[in-house]
């Protein structure tokens, strides 16, 4: 009987003993990504070389950009020389020598904020070729009710991509005066489209590719992959909420370099 | 109380005595008196005159009082009228013997007294006992000391056997378990005098007492299931029985589903719900009946039906099992640190028997609730042969709808993986114009059993489930749009479930050898339809169908044969030995257009093994050292598993207990939470590189008192895992943010993070086992924490990482009535949070904002707490024979607005987000019959 009166004790101590166990536990710290800078710069040979660099935006901020960030050193690289950036207005630093950046070259980025250093890095890929459109101009079909509407004519954009680069189409809206198609959908305001084509050859613009109708200049952009995968990402639940890739290190967004093979003339975009 | 039970024993074998030593009873002769006693003395008297035999409480019938002139009536009549003149109950026994209760549970306590009372039909509440004349109840001398004592133990209603059912030997720390065909092997029985005690949940326990010649003999031990009346916990923890359970085992929960009704529930009994209300599995987590055990995640736990291995644990997005409680026999959870019997999991083993089929009478049954239809039906086929099938059905009744709804109006808003859904917010508005939704989940089980001696079992199992979410709507373009275009509709079809089969044989070679022997089928399928259907006329006349869209498709084999040993070398020691082998291939393509698959992956592995290991008992310790062996032939590697596990009893009451071990994981299950953006879930086979093989080891510590009425326990654990996986696939639609055409180019990106993890934790259980009043309370303090390289080098706290949990259960008996309430209270599980935005100009056109996650996980949502209720009243045959329940149960009570997840979306360059909650208040009725 003895023991049963000392048994509790020793679970006691066991218990006590099992707590310590269990409290000697390490504490989480997270990675603090809310103090990075945001940095976007597309590399174009032929080109001036800007970057803009701005704050991140508050989750109630309304503003459609962070504010930029002024006074810093930018530096950037193509191996040999290094060249330093001034800043043109808030934010926006310029390399006012439009033949830095060739249609080769692998260049890097270079600068320090909040005593870290920011860097990034971007190949400049090939200039892709053999942009061709099945036709010079897209009839959108007239809809209206009681009738038979025309059957829509698919216009496809081929290019040259034997070896399944990434590339985005891009229509850029030539026109002072907008003309809308159909107001439905129409959530987005920008007359310019961009495509996201990946790896393949062509693309088959549908009836509803343009909100505008009027003419647009073709160009076909061959494009790195952190600029794909920075456009793919968009989780928006807090199961998989993620941060979207970057190829700045000590920082957010993009730095990348593009060529592009610009149609000889506009695509027509109009009315039955 | 004591010396009560003492006075009551004595009193009843005193009893006995006189009824065994005058065989003739007689209850149809006439009594023709004047009676004016006190009921006991009555009972007295017409037990002397008529040698009829009689059980009670002297004390409680004394205070009864007969006062009656009989006219030439039979005894029985009389009894049966002082009965119900005074509202007590009476029982006849086969042999003659009279119980009279004043409540009908009282029968336990009285049969617990008159011990070696046996047999028969407790007349008009037709509880019987096991057939067996006692020969004598004086203490006799043991023929036999230390010897080992082989039997069974079934159910005596229906002939199954029952598997985990506990054996002690009273006075002793000896004690055994029954194995999945209810075997049992006692070591080192003190003498053939000794008396056994057997319990199991839900079930009368039993009390036999050996004698040398029953104890030559294979011992049967049938129960008696409980009526409802008797006071009982539903969920009985090894450690925590309704009379003595085994303590010795580390971390196991048993389950017997008889009960489950009693407890709240969202429209189903639910076997793995229930375990959510003890210690050491989450039970905050609404959307998955899937178990997080310890800090493990649902695919690191092993469920076994019926021996075979089933995928798909789960119906309508996770809020029910898949399993029919009317199909389960009996449940096990191996919270951790398991036999080597078990492998291929990290975290917890499910282990889930099949009934056998009712082997004395067919019996039928239905039950239905707001969500669904269940049938079932078991009946013996031959003297030596049962079947069972049960059928569930969901149908679309307002809790179907509540769910079903829930899910997809907080989907249809969420954006898929990859920039090109853009376009899927305005599918998700095109979802509300659908015309019709039929959506609808079944299940099946089916079982065959064969027992053409006593020495061998074959039985046959079937299982077939299966979900079918349909949002498929007819597009019904007017030819006014297209002269082209037939007709076009959008399938939006999501079908997942699992089939599966097990052939299995066991046999009783010798006392002290017994295999059982499977092979076993079982596939697992998950295919998602998007897509557009048009059938369009061109312009030569000629009519095609044309499918785009996405389909996806896993589908998952797994054959496994498998066989265990059981040989009891000695008094002291048992071995357990087996091998098993499982052939897996897993498919799963993602394909557009009817033909381009973008992802075409099939795999297959074989993995082969062996394990042993070894019980033995010194006395008050008992160890249970094992190992465990498996070749996988996907990586061509020999993955070893030593397990081990020891008790210790410092006083009868009083354990001490261990277990540490090794556990590999082969397959992993894929979870995405975007549910309409693909099929919910899929399996993949660990290759070694991009997918390792998972690994964790436990390391348990536990003691447990436990007192006739009250189990208090304390459980602690530390796990490492590594090889974890988490996977993402990202799908890049062509219009980078644009509509999606439905011609335009997909493409997937297949992202496989590797990482590693550790939980730790201390589950506290006080339980009360017995009385009117029953229930327990349980709180665990747990940390589950994962370091993936691709979120930093820190590790940040697992999406199923919960501080605190506190459970209070509540169950109180009143007659036919039950009233049950459960409070959990969870601390809130971590979530990552965007903490600020930025936008960029993309290169060609268009902006794009992107958030700024602060950490993984480094936020938490509030507290999930909620108040579950339930009222179950027994309908009862005017025999006393319990036909059904009829059920009310409550459901958040208190509609407590808990946390699923917040969804983010950006609103005039604001983030703005929105809390997606789970079930609030929901009722439920239950009505459950059977014949």
């Amino acid at each position: 009987m003895v023991t049963l009166y000392n048994t509790p004790k020793t679970v006691f101590r066991g218990i006590l003993l099992l707590l310590c166990l269990f409290a000697a536990c390490k504490k989480d710290t997270t990675e603090n990504t809310s103090i990075l800078p945001v940095v976007e710069a597309y590399l174009l040979p032929g080109k001036n070389v800007e970057v803009k660099i701005s704050l991140q935006k508050g989750l109630v901020d309304t503003n459609a950009y962070g504010v930029p960030i002024s006074g810093l050193a930018l530096r950037i690289s193509d191996g040999t020389v290094t060249k330093t950036l001034t800043e043109a207005k808030a934010g926006q630093y310029l390399l006012k020598d439009s033949t830095f950046i060739k249609s080769t070259g692998v260049y890097s980025l270079q600068f320090t904020y909040n005593d870290l250093p920011v860097t990034a890095s971007t190949t400049m890929p090939d200039k892709p070729s053999g942009l061709t459109v099945s036709k010079d101009t897209v009839i959108i079909p007239k809809f209206t009710f009681g009738t038979t509407p025309t059957a829509f004519i698919p216009v496809t954009v081929a290019w040259t991509n034997s070896g399944s680069y990434n590339h985005i189409l891009v229509f850029k809206y030539q026109e002072t005066w907008k003309s809308l198609i159909s107001d439905r959908f129409n959530r987005d305001t920008t007359t310019s489209v961009e495509l996201n084509t990946v790896q393949t050859s062509n693309y088959e613009l549908s009836m509803n590719t343009f909100k505008y109708y009027g003419r647009y200049k073709v160009i076909l952009m061959r494009v790195n992959t952190e600029y794909v995968e920075m456009l793919n990402n968009s989780s928006t639940s807090s199961h998989n909420l993620t941060n979207a890739p970057t190829n700045v290190k000590n920082g957010l967004g993009i730095f990348t370099a593009m060529q592009a093979d610009t149609l000889k003339y506009n695509l027509l975009v109009k009315a039955e | 109380m004591k010396s009560i039970l003492f006075l009551l024993l004595f009193f009843n074998l005193l009893l006995i005595r006189q009824a065994s030593a005058q065989n003739v009873q007689n209850d149809t002769a006439r009594v023709n008196k004047f009676i004016t006693a006190p009921l006991d003395q009555v009972l007295d008297e017409l037990s002397a005159t008529y040698q009829i035999k009689f059980v009670f409480d002297r004390s409680e019938m004394h205070l009864l009082s007969v006062s009656d002139h009989y006219f030439q009536e039979k005894v029985k009549d009389v009894i049966s009228q002082i009965c119900k003149f005074h509202g007590i109950y009476y029982a006849k026994q086969p042999d003659g013997t009279y119980f009279i209760l004043e409540k009908p549970e009282d029968i336990s306590r009285l049969r617990r007294g008159a011990a070696q009372s046996k047999s028969g039909e407790m007349g008009s509440m037709t509880i019987s006992y096991k057939e067996q004349q006692e020969k004598a109840a004086a203490p006799l001398k043991p023929t036999r000391k230390n010897f080992s004592l082989a039997g069974r133990v079934t159910d005596n209603a229906t002939g199954e056997s029952l598997p985990a059912a506990f054996i002690k030997i009273r006075g002793t720390t000896i004690t055994a378990v029954t194995n999945t065909d209810g075997y049992f092997n006692l070591q080192n029985v003190p003498s053939d005098t000794a008396t056994i005690l057997v319990s199991y949940a839900g079930f009368q326990p039993s009390v036999e007492r050996l004698n040398p010649e029953s104890a030559l003999q294979k011992l049967v031990i049938s129960l008696l299931p409980a009526d409802n009346a008797l006071n009982e916990v539903v969920i009985n923890g090894k450690k925590d029985g309704v009379m003595n359970t085994d303590t010795r085992r580390v971390s196991i929960i048993q389950l017997t589903p008889s009960k489950l009704s009693e407890l709240p529930n969202i429209g189903e009994r639910d076997i793995l719900r229930a375990f959510q209300l003890m210690p050491g599995v989450s039970g905050s987590n609404e959307s998955s009946s899937g178990a997080y055990v310890r800090g493990g995640t649902p695919d690191q736990n092993l469920v076994l039906f019926d021996g075979f291995t089933v995928y798909q644990v789960d119906h309508l997005y996770g809020f029910y099992s898949a399993f029919n409680v009317n199909a389960v026999k009996d449940v096990q959870l191996y919270k951790g640190g398991f036999s080597a019997k078990f492998g291929g999991r990290l975290s917890s083993v499910t282990d889930i028997s099949g009934k056998d089929g009712n082997k004395k009478t067919p019996s039928f049954g239905v039950d239905l609730s707001l969500l669904s239809v269940n049938i079932y039906g078991e009946t013996p086929v031959s003297d030596k042969s049962s079947v069972l099938f049960s059928l569930r059905r969901s149908y679309q009744g307002p809790l179907y709808n509540k769910i079903f709804n829930k899910l997809n109006n907080t989907t249809t808003t969420t954006t898929g993986g990859g920039g090109g859904m853009g376009g899927f917010g305005g599918r998700g508005g095109m979802a509300n114009n659908q015309t019709q939704v039929s959506s609808w989940f079944y299940d099946l089980n089916g079982k065959y059993t064969y027992t053409p001696d006593d020495k061998n079992i074959i039985s046959l199992s079937f299982y077939s489930g299966k979900d079918d979410l349909d949002n498929s709507r007819d597009l019904g373009i007017p030819s006014a749009i297209s002269s082209t275009v037939n007709s076009s509709s959008i399938t939006d079809l999501t079908t997942y479930g699992n089939v599966g089969s097990s052939a299995k044989w066991s046999r009783r070679w010798t006392n002290k050898l017994y295999s059982n022997s499977l092979v076993s089928y079982s596939n697992y399928f998950s295919n998602r339809d998007r897509s557009t259907s048009s059938s369009i006329t061109d312009t030569t006349g000629t009519t095609a169908t044309v499918n785009n869209g996405t389909f996806e498709n896993n589908n998952l084999k797994d054959y496994s044969a498998k066989s265990d040993w059981e040989w009891n070398i000695n008094n002291s020691g048992k071995l357990l030995f087996g091998g098993f082998a499982s052939a897996q291939d897993i498919k799963y393509t993602y394909a557009q257009n009817d033909t381009s698959f973008l992802i075409n992956q099939y795999n297959r592995a074989l993995s082969l093994g062996g394990y042993v290991e070894l019980e033995q008992n010194f006395g008050k310790l008992r160890v249970q050292p094992g190992m465990r062996l498996t070749h996988y032939d996907v990586t061509g590697k020999n993955y070893i598993e030593p397990r081990f596990s020891a008790s210790y009893a410092l006083t009868d009451k009083l354990m001490l207990k261990m277990a540490t071990g090794r556990f590999y994981q082969f397959t992993n299950r894929v979870i995405r939470e975007d549910i309409l953006s693909g099929s919910k879930d899929f399996w993949v086979l660990a290759n070694g590189s991009t997918i390792p093989v998972g690994s964790a080891f436990h390391y348990i510590l536990g003691t447990s008192y436990e007192t006739d009425k009250y189990l208090f326990s304390v459980e602690a654990y530390y796990k490492t895992l590594t090889g974890l996986t988490e996977y993402s696939l990202r799908q890049t639609g062509g219009g980078g943010g644009m509509m999606m055409g439905p011609d335009a180019t997909i493409t997937l990106e297949e992202n496989f993070y590797n990482g590693k993890g550790y939980a730790k934790g201390i589950e506290f259980m006080a339980q009360k086992k017995v009385g009117k009043y029953t229930g327990w309370i349980g709180y665990t303090l747990a940390e589950a924490f994962n370091k993936f390289e691709v979120y930093g080098t820190n590790y940040f706290p697992a999406s199923q990482d919960v501080r605190h949990e506190f459970k209070s259960i509540n169950m109180f008996h009143e007659g036919r009535w039950t009233l049950t309430a459960t409070w959990i209270y969870a601390s809130g599980r971590p979530y990552t949070a965007p903490v600020g935005s930025y936008t960029i100009d993309r290169a060609g056109a268009g902006t794009k904002t992107y958030f700024v996650i602060s950490g993984k996980n480094s936020e938490r949502l509030k507290a999930y707490h909620r108040l579950d209720a339930a009222i179950t009243y027994d309908l009862i045959k005017t025999n006393t024979k319990k036909i059904g329940t009829i059920g009310f149960s409550f459901f958040n009570i208190y509609n407590r607005s808990n946390t699923w997840y917040r969804e983010y979306s950006i609103q005039g360059n604001q983030v703005i987000s929105t809390d997606v909650n789970y079930l609030g208040f929901t009722p439920n009725l239950t009505l459950s019959l059977k014949w």
